[in-house]
This record gives C-alpha cells, sequence and structure tokens, in this order.
C-alpha cells in the first residue's frame, strides 16, 4: 500500500516534469495572481508590528483637548491639572503638527516633545539631538531629509512667520527608524521650537500621560470628568485599537481586489492548465486503460498541483521579498501607507513571516487544484476510451 | 487461476450509441452477442466504421455498453463497484490503435505505468520493461522517448506495455497497421505466443496475415456481426 502511494506521488510528480510548458505557465499564473496579494501582507504584518511596538513603548493615557466635540488645542494648565490626580507618574506634553517645506511643498510631520521622550526606535545617524532651550535646532527623519535635500548644519529658509517675524531652523541631526514612514515624513524638535512653528504659545495637541496599570482606568475617568478644559483619554488599548482598525480598514481595501483576482484566477488557471486539457484527458484514460484507478489518477493530479502550487507560491514569497525589499513595496505601499508615493523612496515596513508563505501556499494550492483537480475527475470518471477519443 | 490462463470474454447483445449531430444517435455497435474462450485467438474483421474498435473497447472494458453486457470469466463488469472494476481491469491487456503512448516519458515508464498503482519499485519495473522490450525486438530502446521511435518501434512497446501485467486478457486495436514487415511479424508473432500460451487474444485487424492467423474470424459490418 505504501509503495503504491509512493509510486503514484512519484509518478504525480514526474507529470509535472512530463509537460514543462503546461506546469511553468500553470507556476506563473499562480505566481503572478499571488505575488501582489503577498507583498500587500507583508506590508500588512510589518505595520502591525510597527504600531504593536510603538504602543508597547508609548504612554499609558494620551490626553487630547476637545471644543464643540472635535480635537482642539490643550491649555497650558491642562498640563498641572492631569499631574495633580493620584496614581498619575508623569504627563508629557507633545506637539504633533504639519508643515510644508521646499519648493515642492514637501509634506514633514512635526513632533515637538522633550528629548527624553523621543521614541527608543529613532536612532541618529548623523549629528545630534536638538539640545534643551534651544530655539530653531531640529532633526529630520533621513528619508525627509534626501526628499529636501538637507544635511546636517543646513538652515532651514524661513517656512513659518509669526509675530517675532520670519525664523530659520538649523539641522542638528539626521536619524533613521525602526518605523520607516517617520523617516519619510518626520521632524523633530524640541516642544518649544514646535510650538514656535505653530505660534501656539504654551499649548499642545496632547498629554503622553504614564501611570501603573492599576491606575490608568481610574485616572482616564478622572481626566474625562474635569470641566476645564474639556479632556479625552486614549489608553494604550485604545490607541493600539485604533491604529489597528485604520490598518485593517486598508488591508480590507486591498484585499477586495485580490479576492476579485483569486475568484478569476481559477478560471484562468483553468484555462492555463486546460491549455493541455485534451492532453490530460488523454494521459487520464491512457492510465486508466492500463489499470490505473479513478482514485490513484486524483492522487497523482493532486500531488502535480500541490508540486506546482509550492512552486508557485515559492515564486511568488521570493517574488515579494525582492519587491519589498528592492523596490520598497511600489504601487501596492501606498494603499497601506498613507501619504506613501507610488514609488515610496523609503524602506517600507514588511514582514514575511510563515504565515503569509503559508497562506500564499494555501492561495496557490486551491488556485491550482481548483484548475486541475475537476479536469482530472471529469477525465478519471470517463470510461477510458471516452476520455482518449 | 493462474495468470497464464485466458479468460472467457462474453458479449451478450451489447449496444453503444453514441450522440451525433442535431440529436441524432450515431449506433457505433448495434446488438452484438460474442465470446471467446481461454486460449482462442478471435479477430475481429470489418471496413473502417464497422465498429470494430468500439466492440474491442466494450470486450476490453475501455468502454460501457448502453445496451446489453460485457461478462468476464461469467462477472458482469455494470455490476461490479469501481474497485472490484479497477483491479478486474489489470486482467485486461490493450494495445491501442496508433500505439498511444505517454509522450516525453521513457518506453521503460510507459510499458511499466499498469505496475505503478501496484507499487512495484522503479528498479523492478525497468528490469521488467527491459525484459518484455527485448521480447518485442526493442530491448535496446527502453531509455527513448516515444517521439525518438519509428512507428513500427512504438506500436511494438504498446504492445510490451499490454504485456507488463500478464494479462489473461489481450485486446489488439490494428496492431499491425502501417508497420514495417519486420515489426508486422514480430508483432504478429507475440500474439500467436500469448494465444498459445493460453490467453485469450481479441484482435481487430485489416491484416490478412494476422486474420489467417486467427483462430477464428468474427466478420462486422454497421455495427453488427454478419
Amino acid at each position: 500500500m505504501r509503495g503504491a502511494l509512493l509510486g503514484i506521488a512519484r509518478s504525480g510528480a514526474g507529470a509535472a516534469a512530463l509537460h514543462p510548458l503546461r506546469s511553468a505557465v500553470t507556476v506563473a499564473c499562480v505566481a503572478s495572481i499571488v505575488l501582489p496579494w503577498v507583498v500587500g501582507t507583508g506590508i500588512s504584518r510589518g505595520l502591525r508590528e510597527g504600531i504593536e511596538a510603538a504602543v508597547a513603548a508609548g504612554p499609558d493615557l494620551v490626553v487630547t483637548g476637545t471644543r464643540f466635540g472635535r480635537p482642539a488645542p490643550l491649555p497650558e494648565e491642562a498640563a498641572d491639572l492631569v499631574r495633580a490626580i493620584p496614581g498619575v507618574a508623569s504627563v508629557v506634553p507633545r506637539v504633533v503638527g504639519e508643515l510644508r517645506l521646499g519648493d515642492r511643498g514637501e509634506s514633514a510631520v512635526v513632533v515637538g516633545v522633550p528629548a527624553s521622550e523621543v521614541p527608543a526606535t529613532v536612532r541618529l545617524v548623523e549629528g545630534r539631538l536638538f539640545a534643551p532651550g534651544a530655539p530653531g535646532e531640529i532633526v529630520v527623519g533621513s528619508g525627509l531629509a534626501a526628499r529636501l535635500g538637507i544635511r546636517v548644519g543646513a538652515v532651514l529658509p524661513p517656512f513659518y512667520r509669526n509675530e517675532a517675524g520670519e525664523r530659520t531652523s538649523t539641522v542638528v541631526g539626521v536619524f533613521e527608524s525602526d518605523a520607516p514612514l517617520r523617516q519619510a515624513h518626520l521632524l523633530l524638535a524640541s516642544i518649544e521650537t514646535a510650538r514656535t512653528f505653530f505660534a501656539e504659545g504654551g499649548a499642545s495637541t496632547d498629554l503622553l500621560v504614564r501611570c501603573p496599570e492599576a491606575f490608568r482606568e481610574p485616572v482616564a475617568r478622572r481626566i474625562r470628568a474635569l470641566e476645564t478644559p474639556r479632556l479625552a483619554v486614549s489608553t494604550r488599548d485604545d490607541v493600539e485599537a485604533a491604529l489597528l482598525r485604520r490598518a485593517l480598514d486598508r488591508e480590507t481595501l486591498l484585499q477586495l481586489p485580490f479576492v476579485l483576482a483569486f475568484a478569476l484566477g481559477i478560471p484562468l488557471v483553468l484555462v492555463t492548465s486546460g491549455a493541455g486539457l485534451v492532453e490530460r484527458r488523454r494521459e487520464a484514460g491512457l492510465l486508466r486503460a492500463v489499470g490505473w484507478s479513478a482514485d490513484a489518477l486524483l492522487l497523482r493530479a493532486l500531488v502535480e498541483s500541490a508540486l506546482l502550487a509550492v512552486a508557485g507560491a515559492s515564486i511568488a514569497v521570493l517574488g515579494a521579498a525582492l519587491w519589498l525589499g528592492a523596490l520598497d513595496g511600489a504601487g501596492i505601499a501606498p494603499v497601506l501607507l498613507p501619504g506613501a508615493d507610488r514609488v515610496p523612496g523609503f524602506r517600507v515596513p514588511w514582514r514575511l513571516g510563515p504565515e503569509p508563505a503559508l497562506l500564499g501556499l494555501a492561495v496557490c494550492a486551491v488556485l491550482v487544484a481548483a484548475g486541475t483537480l475537476h479536469s482530472t475527475w471529469r477525465a478519471a470518471s470517463a470510461p477510458p476510451a471516452e476520455a482518449m477519443r | 487461476m493462474s495468470a497464464e490462463e485466458g479468460m472467457r470474454v462474453e458479449a451478450s447483445g451489447v449496444a453503444r450509441a453514441f450522440p451525433g449531430e442535431g440529436g441524432t444517435v450515431v449506433r457505433a455497435v448495434g446488438g452484438v452477442s460474442l465470446a471467446a474462450e481461454p486460449g482462442e485467438m478471435v479477430a475481429l474483421a470489418g471496413r473502417s466504421g464497422s465498429g470494430k474498435t468500439t466492440l474491442l473497447c466494450l470486450l476490453g472494458s475501455l468502454d460501457e455498453p448502453t445496451e446489453g453486457r460485457v461478462l468476464w470469466d461469467g462477472a458482469d463488469l455494470a455490476r461490479l463497484g469501481r474497485g472490484a472494476r479497477a483491479a478486474l481491469a489489470r486482467s485486461a491487456g490493450f494495445v491501442l490503435q496508433g500505439s498511444a503512448l505517454i509522450r516525453r516519458m521513457p518506453l521503460w515508464e510507459n510499458v511499466t505505468q499498469g505496475l505503478v498503482p501496484l507499487g512495484v519499485p522503479s528498479a523492478e519495473r525497468r528490469d521488467r520493461a527491459e525484459a518484455l522490450l527485448g521480447r518485442v525486438g526493442i530491448g535496446r530502446l527502453s531509455g527513448r522517448r516515444p517521439e525518438q521511435l519509428s512507428a513500427g518501434e512504438r506500436q511494438r512497446a504498446a504492445l510490451a506495455r499490454a504485456l507488463a501485467l500478464a494479462p489473461r486478457l489481450l485486446l489488439a486495436d490494428e496492431p499491425t497497421s502501417d508497420l514495417d514487415p519486420e515489426s508486422a511479424a514480430v508483432v504478429r508473432g507475440v500474439l500467436a505466443e500469448e494465444g498459445a500460451a493460453g490467453r485469450t487474444v481479441i484482435v481487430a485487424t485489416h491484416d490478412p496475415e494476422l486474420l489467417s492467423a486467427a483462430g477464428r474470424v468474427v466478420r462486422m459490418e454497421a455495427g453488427r456481426v454478419v
């Protein structure tokens, strides 16, 4: 029995080699359908990991101001009010805002925080971090620096103006980050410098609150209960859920065309593998005529399909690694990374772990099996003379 | 019963109809009754289109009759389950018209494809294939592919394949047509040897020499025995 199964399996493996053109076309067809999906899935996994890491390193609570039910800057005294709540370990005001820089109006996200609050994922590759109390010092992400053509020591021409007149800023450092989007768009500065950019005096956009886990909920309740100013609180879980939800929405947006592609892929594989349909039928009839049972033929086709699926999935995964590593997920990254160009120009976050590879293999297996098993089953179920006719 | 013994094959009122153009029905074989005994060599003769190949396929279990019954040693093939029928089908060897070998597959593998589902190891299959190919005079070609062979060599290989399972029933469809005299002689010789060894041999042919070698000639016309 074991010998028979092995013999049939070997014959199935041989069948893939017996029809090189049919096999190559089927593998190419399956790989081309699955490849962009693996790329998208790889970026999604990378993004999720980035989100989880960022949230794990982030504050326990994020407090924002609200006015008329919409986000609003926080007045300077808000930090003191929150700091006075029992259980709060630290409160750090932060400014997050958007600027346009350079002749082409490159989008840059300014984050103003104390130097001690710069995320650990940020690695300086040139220069130093901004000094406390030194106005106008900025640290830019390597992607943004490349896009603007600036290095350490560059003086940014006046890109903002306030009541004190035009101001210039000096690039004192360039950083790389595990979250490449930061590199592409981020500009770090002290909170004072960031406030000056936006002429917001002592205001901040949010407060980063740290407290022991047991205090998280009571502290959040107390903050929400404050009358003036009105504050909104997001816990670490809320932030993670919101970020993952946003990522999931974009993933869903990406998955929809692929569901359609997979659905269209089955008839496509039927056609490509069916390019040898007459030959497949004839071969099935021939093998039946020399004593093969229909079950043995199906097993043979299953092994052949599995091999083609493994080949298709392997090519898709290797191609995806190349697409992500060398081409930065061009064409697919913008769907998942808001703000990224069609050719991102920065290292997109990606992860090709076993999960996308196995899912890719499963999709390939379904596509190939749907394309080949049905025709084999029909040929194997028909009388041999009819299959060979 | 040993493999050396033949098989009693009986067709009882078998008919085979195919759908034709415009909803018509084409009866390739109509109500044929025929029996072949172990050790007997029966030749089916008749013009092209007379129904010889269809009847041969019905007798060899390669096709199913639309009417009537085919019995092997008294067992009605239509009443057998899939597994039993597949097992019984290995008792028959078929030389198909035009040799019908699998392209790109070495000859020795083609010849022993029937042994694969039985779990016969590859080395043993190769040995058996070489012996069978040697018997039909082309042992040296066992590593070649069908497309590298002449029509006569392919037909001899097809005969070797039909013998691979040591069948009790051997059916051959035009086994000597378009063959060079040497190849035709080899094929005729092997068929005669099989018949002499007690196997049931049924051949559809136009070949006068093969017809004269047969113990009985059944003539067909328009799907009927005449």
